[in-house]
């Protein structure tokens, strides 16, 4: 059974409404069971005292989700400041917690949306507002994200040869330039970028030699 | 070689805000796999502190601009909207769909009308009237000052240029309240509760309960003419129009 834990040191300036927590944490419910349905999801019943605290409670949550959706930090700080800056002209900060998160989770969903749609013209991400999405956006920020991105890099980088994997790992995982990726691997600039091309054609599940002129 | 996917894929590695352009399906493929990638960074998932501040303060004006009139601590109504928007709520999630801001209502002023205009959300006395209970002057920004009209106890609070009123009694066994102002909190003689000035229990005040203490309730005020309402049992005031 998966859990909504709600922290009180989430909430520095104390939460209205608040259901205090045992032992640091308010286990709030449960989402589905396997095999037999989805039960509804019971949000967290605490209280924000003001926007403040909403802001305070939220910002990291909100930025950690655009980050893991546009993978850079100058996109995921416009489009945190859209979530808020569009959110907050509707809150009304008797909402509770879930509710609280659940808005600011659609409008993220909406924001994102047109993101894309303005940058490439596709939905290249999306936010998937179900269980578990609430469920990893409830979870702590001191708490992040590492499991379920390494999860999801781990599973990408699972099939790849071992010079794709390194030059994946050391551009985009590690944030090497070309130049330190390459000179990491003691191969060329321009090798290293022929490596990423054809690496991210195959870990995106592309034939990598389409078009190449033949396997190298 | 540097196609728009390259010069994007490169400067998403290099931390940099990609360009736009128009992207096919294998572009899409390759940059949500390379997003994927680069959401290990957890260093980058964090705010700076910078972005955190500055925001901070750009909400913070614009908050100030706009009043969100509180509605009154209507339990039983707020229970039952809550419930119901709940409800719409899941139905939404299951659909990938929010339509409208179900939970939460936009401040609507003007008109004229210092009174709430969605009386729906609030519980109000069936024999309540709005009572003049001090001039704006009085209540300065950051200015706290209690209010007794027998039948009905308070304090106003404004900041950020909002105007607030709670209850002045106690949620835990009804004693009356008094102004710590040092700390900017409400705090109860009888047992050491503890409340902020919008009416917030304080869980660091020493006191504690089994489960929880309520908020203190919400009373609608309003400011119209110069003067400071509340809206409680009485006869009419004289301010009512």
């Amino acid at each position: 059974m998966r859990r909504l834990r709600l922290r009180s040191e989430e909430f520095p300036d104390g939460p209205v409404d608040q259901v205090r927590p045992e032992e640091g944490g308010v286990p709030v419910q449960a989402a589905g069971k396997d095999g037999t349905g989805t039960q509804p999801v019971q949000l967290p019943t605490a209280v924000y005292p003001g926007w403040e605290a909403i802001y305070e409670d939220n910002v990291a949550r909100i930025h950690r989700l655009m980050y893991g959706k546009v993978g850079n930090r100058p996109d995921a700080e416009d489009l945190t400041s859209q979530v808020f800056v569009t959110a907050l002209k509707s809150l009304r900060t008797t909402a509770t917690v879930g509710e609280v998160r659940a808005y600011l989770l659609a409008t993220a969903r909406t924001v994102l949306a047109g993101h894309w749609q303005r940058t490439l013209g596709r939905q290249v991400t999306v936010i998937d507002v179900d269980a578990a999405d609430l469920d990893e956006y409830a979870q702590p920020p001191a708490a992040q994200p590492a499991s379920r991105a390494g999860e999801h890099a781990t599973h990408i980088l699972a099939g790849l040869s071992e010079r794709h994997r390194r030059i994946l790992v050391l551009r985009f995982m590690l944030g090497y330039s070309i130049r330190e990726a390459a000179a990491e691997m003691d191969i060329s600039v321009a090798n290293a970028k022929v490596l990423q091309h054809r690496a991210i054609r195959k870990a995106a599940g592309m034939d990598v030699y389409a078009g190449q002129g033949g396997p190298r | 070689m540097t196609s728009a996917l390259d010069r994007y894929l490169t400067r998403l590695s290099d931390g940099k805000r990609p360009k736009p352009f128009a992207a096919s399906d294998e572009d899409v493929a390759q940059i949500s796999t390379a997003i994927e990638l680069a959401a290990f960074r957890a260093d980058h998932a964090r705010p700076t502190e910078a972005f955190v501040s500055c925001l901070r303060k750009r909400l913070a004006a614009e908050q100030s601009r706009v009043l969100i009139p509180q509605p009154a601590a209507a339990v039983s109504a707020r229970r039952r909207r809550f419930v119901r928007a709940g409800l719409i709520g899941a139905a939404a999630f299951s659909t990938g769909l929010v339509t409208e801001p179900l939970l939460f209502r936009r401040t609507r002023t003007g008109g004229g009308q210092g009174a709430p205009e969605e009386p729906e959300e609030e519980v109000r006395p069936v024999h309540g009237t709005w009572h003049k209970v001090a001039t704006s002057a009085q209540l300065a920004e950051g200015a706290v000052m209690d209010f007794d009209l027998g039948s009905m106890a308070g304090y106003l609070h404004r900041s950020s240029g909002r105007l607030r009123a709670v209850s002045a009694t106690c949620t835990h066994q009804a004693c009356r309240l008094g102004l710590d102002a040092a700390r900017s909190m409400l705090v109860c003689p009888c047992h050491g509760a503890a409340f902020t000035l919008a009416g917030a229990p304080q869980p660091a005040s020493g006191y504690r309960t089994p489960g929880s203490l309520p908020p203190l309730p919400r009373i609608p005020v309003r400011e119209r003419l110069g003067d400071i309402e509340v809206y409680a049992p009485g006869p009419h005031s004289p301010a009512e129009a």
